[in-house]
């Protein structure tokens, strides 16, 4: 047997190759994402110059901070409302089978991905002053002349949560479906009416959906720009309209970078506690 | 059946119908619309013409601006596969703990508003020199459009036995190879998914394009939303529903290739 | 026909950070040799085949092959055919294009590749189902596709992690004998990674049990069995019945007059110092008369169970000791039953002394 000079190298290590491969999309990420995040960040601290000017301005005098509380009262109305509608129809999908299943589907995930800007588009053509829906609530007799709908709180939060609904019910129903019957049968054996049967046991196993659908509703809806700027203006300005009227018309960066940052923590912070809140409920359900 | 099983089926069914009216209703509006005679939104319309389809195929900046669209989408999709299955892989197969909060990183785009990453690029690509041209836009589109073919594929990837690679590698295949005849077939349809995601996510994106792109590299929402601010015609109802019809197709295309109770990721 | 190569593990220790997988292990394998490495799980047995194949980067120490050192080497240089134990056949291709595929890696031509597919399918009797794709086969005719595959390309070392695991009881035995056939045929070295000590006795020139990452002993079956090296070995393989010894003292006689925890006065070959003495169940004789052995002792059958050819006592001895004893179920001997009373013995020379 020939003796080879054993080769006195490193041992080859089977997961370094694949862990090599994150430097291209590490560095794009880190250029084009994490650094523009964070020369927001520094141009709210640093200009005009070093401090929290911009930030005093942003949180403590007039229109900025309402217009921050509207943002989140805006998104806190449409995910209450997504989840209300949501809930149930979810449920009712969550049992459907078949052809059935399959198009409900096809519809909730195909109008997820419809264009936002034609949706909100439909929206300002029904709530016209003369629209569809104005001519219905006259014909109707709900009130004698047309109302203004256009450009209320309103308009905005059906049209939102028109566009936020599937982000609701994806969630929930991939949860729900994922509910043992057998759970709600031995429930049901074991004598549980109807209402303590959801209580109970239905509603605790779909909890995990219902968070993972507010916090993707509300998150988004915080982030919104083009449904309130089309549907509300003036009045009804969310946050990410606020950015955009600073930096385009009144070309006031700091400003818009002082509150686009109010708004990422915020975001940021949202996710940390939602994270946080699905890791309990895993050790929770683990034990 | 009991008289209130029946009930309950009958409310459920007329829950699912208004569902579905309030979700599909808005868009038929959009495409009557479309073949209004008059010049204002008036709903619904009095005679159906093709006047604005007409208006639309003479005005070339539509016809610019979608094609734009087009191959914005189409290099964005094309870039956001390629960083997507890099970290995918990466992620899912590495076995490094550190790893895992990268993976975070990634699908963070999505979760945030893009107005925040928009002003943040804006300065970005002045700095670059690459204000204004195709490469910003596709830039800026495949930062928001990664996560999710990154998502799409890491499913794929953990669909199936990581036995098949290290069994590639034993019959002798290297690194390359076995990604070329093992890992892309198994991962093909999820890629192609993901892929087809990026380019939706791109084709209708706004916020991005109203910063990164110009008027010489107008996309087709931008379009729409200056058209929009300003001068409403039903044109926009046109250019809406040749969108919608458009959209429908390429998502037809990811109903024909998923699974039917694959996961779907939340843009 | 290939040669088989000789692999030979050099202190070969790997960690997981705070958790020792392996300790320091040398070992030889010889040329053309069947080898199982024996153990329950976390043993350590599947991480020593994964420095073989590629998979387990050693934290010390060397695995060579033919003096060639593999451990810098990427798996996919390294020759060597592997089997899973699910398989791990590539599902959108036929078995034909399956077993194709290391040819295909060598850049064979295509004719060369059809013919030795052919040889291939012949030889793990699956002619005529290249054409059909994984799915359609049954868990036996895969396992036998990937032993095909892992074959085709003659390599000198075959790896088996557990390559029976998901086969059933009967197709499992079935299995069993194919391999020999297969390792006879094909003359490779196999290292072979089982939990199931009948599996690794049924097939194996020789066999090392691990357990806790260090190889407590490495023999031929016949070896391990008959003579273990510690209590652990012996209770692994097989049954035996363990008196823990509290004190000995020579009689005289070349023999260790031994007091153990159960009780019980034991004659013991005098050799070995040890805490542990073992007797195999069927070194046991069990009869209804008295028996004139070196130890004998008078007990009351708890418990019978006869399987094919055997009858499997236990029969409680002494002060709450039960003793398993193995009897073969000849026509001519009598079965006995339940809360018989029996003589039990066995001579000193059928008893080792173990260490821990």
């Amino acid at each position: 047997m020939t003796s080879a000079t054993a080769r006195a190298g490193r041992p080859w290590v089977m997961g370094r190759s694949y862990a090599l491969l994150l430097l291209f999309p590490s560095a794009y990420l880190a250029v084009f994402f994490l650094w523009p995040l964070a020369r927001v960040v520094l141009r709210s601290l640093m200009d005009p110059k070093p401090g929290f000017g911009a930030y005093t301005k942003v949180l403590f005098t007039g229109p900025y901070l309402y217009i921050l509380f509207y943002t989140l009262e805006v998104a806190a109305l449409v995910t209450a409302v997504c989840l209300l509608i949501g809930y149930p129809v979810a449920a009712i999908t969550a049992r459907m089978r078949g052809w059935r299943l399959r198009l409900m589907t096809a519809l909730i995930v195909g109008s997820l991905w419809m264009s936002a800007v034609i949706r909100s588009y439909a929206w300002m053509i029904l709530f016209q002053r003369f629209g569809v829906v104005n001519q219905m609530l006259v014909a109707l007799g709900f009130t004698d002349q047309p109302v203004r709908i256009l450009q209320t709180m309103t308009a905005v939060t059906i049209g939102m949560v028109h566009i936020l609904l599937p982000f609701m019910l994806l969630p929930l129903i991939a949860t729900m479906r994922r509910i043992d019957p057998n759970l709600l049968r031995a429930g049901r054996i074991l004598g549980a009416n109807p209402v303590r049967l959801f209580l109970g046991v239905y509603l605790p196993l779909s909890l995990p959906g219902v968070q993972a659908g507010i916090m993707l509703v509300f998150i988004t809806a915080l982030g919104f720009f083009i449904t309130p700027s089309l549907l509300g203006g003036g009045r009804t300005m969310m946050a990410a309209m606020l950015i955009e009227q600073e930096v385009d018309i009144f070309l006031d960066w700091p400003t818009a970078c002082a509150v686009a940052t109010v708004l990422l923590v915020f975001t940021i912070a949202l996710y940390l506690v939602y994270t946080r809140l699905t890791r309990a409920n895993v050790a929770r359900s683990l034990r | 059946m009991t008289a209130g099983a029946l009930g309950e089926r009958i409310a459920g069914a007329t829950l699912i119908a208004l569902l579905v009216i309030f979700l599909i209703a808005p868009l038929l509006v959009v495409v009557l619309m479309s073949f209004t005679n008059q010049l204002y939104l008036a709903f619904p319309p009095t005679e159906l013409v093709l006047r604005w389809y007409r208006a639309l195929w003479d005005d070339p900046r539509w016809l610019e601006a979608g094609w734009n669209s087009v191959v914005i989408g189409t290099l964005t999709s094309a870039l956001s596969m390629l960083l997507g299955t890099l970290s995918a892989l990466a992620v899912t197969r590495s076995g490094r703990a550190w790893i895992q909060p990268i993976g975070s990183l990634i699908v963070a785009p999505m979760m945030l508003p893009h107005i925040i990453i928009a002003i943040g690029l804006y300065p970005t690509m002045l700095d670059l020199g690459l204000n204004s041209t195709y490469a910003a836009v596709v830039i800026g589109h495949a930062v928001v459009a990664t996560p999710l073919v990154f998502t799409t594929v890491t499913a794929a990837l953990r669909g199936y036995d990581p036995a098949l690679e290290l069994a590639a590698m034993t019959l002798g295949a290297n690194g390359w190879r076995s990604f070329r005849y093992v890992t892309l077939p198994m991962i093909g349809s999820g890629l192609a998914v993901g892929g087809i995601f990026a380019f939706a996510v791109s084709f209708d994106e706004l916020m991005l394009a109203l910063f990164l792109a110009s008027p010489r590299t107008e996309t087709l929402p931008r379009l729409l939303w200056e058209h929009l601010s300003q001068t409403i015609t039903p044109v926009i109802a046109a250019v809406a529903t040749m969108v919608l019809i458009f959209t429908f197709l390429l998502l037809g295309s990811v109903v024909l290739l998923r699974r039917p109770d694959a996961e779907e990721p939340v843009p | 026909m290939t040669h088989g190569a000789a692999i030979q593990f050099e202190t070969v220790s790997k960690l997981f950070g705070a958790v020792t997988a392996l300790q320091p292990t040398t070992l030889s394998i010889a040329p053309g040799e069947f080898f199982a490495l024996l153990g329950p799980s976390g043993s350590g047995k599947s991480t020593l085949l994964g420095t073989v194949a590629g998979f387990v980067a050693p934290s010390g120490g060397r695995v060579l092959m033919d003096g060639t050192d593999l451990t810098s080497m990427p798996p996919h240089k390294r020759n060597i055919g592997m089997v899973f134990q699910n398989y791990a056949l590539f599902p959108y291709l036929t078995v034909a294009q399956n077993i194709a595929f290391p040819l295909k890696m060598r850049n064979l031509t295509r004719r060369e590749i059809d013919q030795r597919v052919e040889r291939a399918l012949d030889m793990v009797r699956l002619s005529g189902f290249g054409g059909r794709m994984p799915a359609q086969l049954s868990g036996g005719q895969q396992q036998r596709v990937a032993l095909a595959r892992a074959a085709v390309y003659d390599p000198p070392v075959l790896l088996m992690d557990e390559p029976l695991g998901a086969l059933d009881k009967n197709l499992r035995e079935e299995m069993q004998e194919e391999l020999r056939q297969f390792h006879h045929t094909v003359g490779a070295t196999i290292l072979y990674v089982t939990h199931d000590q009948q599996e690794a006795a049924a097939m194996a020139d020789r066999i090392a049990i691990m357990n806790h990452g260090k190889a407590e002993q490495i023999g031929t079956p016949h070896d391990v069995y008959e003579r273990p090296a510690n209590s652990f070995v012996a209770r692994f393989l097989g049954e035996a019945n363990m008196f823990r010894l509290r004190s000995a003292v020579p009689n005289g006689a070349g023999c260790l007059s031994c007091e153990t925890d159960e009780s019980l006065t034991l004659l013991a070959p005098d050799a070995v110092s040890g805490a542990m003495i073992c007797v195999r169940p069927e070194d046991i004789a069990i009869s209804a008369e008295p028996l004139r052995r070196d130890n004998c002792f008078s007990g009351q059958v708890a418990d019978m169970v006869q399987v094919a050819g055997t009858v499997r006592y236990r029969v409680a001895v002494g002060s709450g000791c039960t003793l398993v004893v193995r009897a073969s179920a000849e026509r001519r001997t009598t079965v006995l039953g339940i809360n018989a009373s029996v003589h039990v013995g066995w001579d000193a020379t059928d008893m080792q002394v173990l260490p821990e």
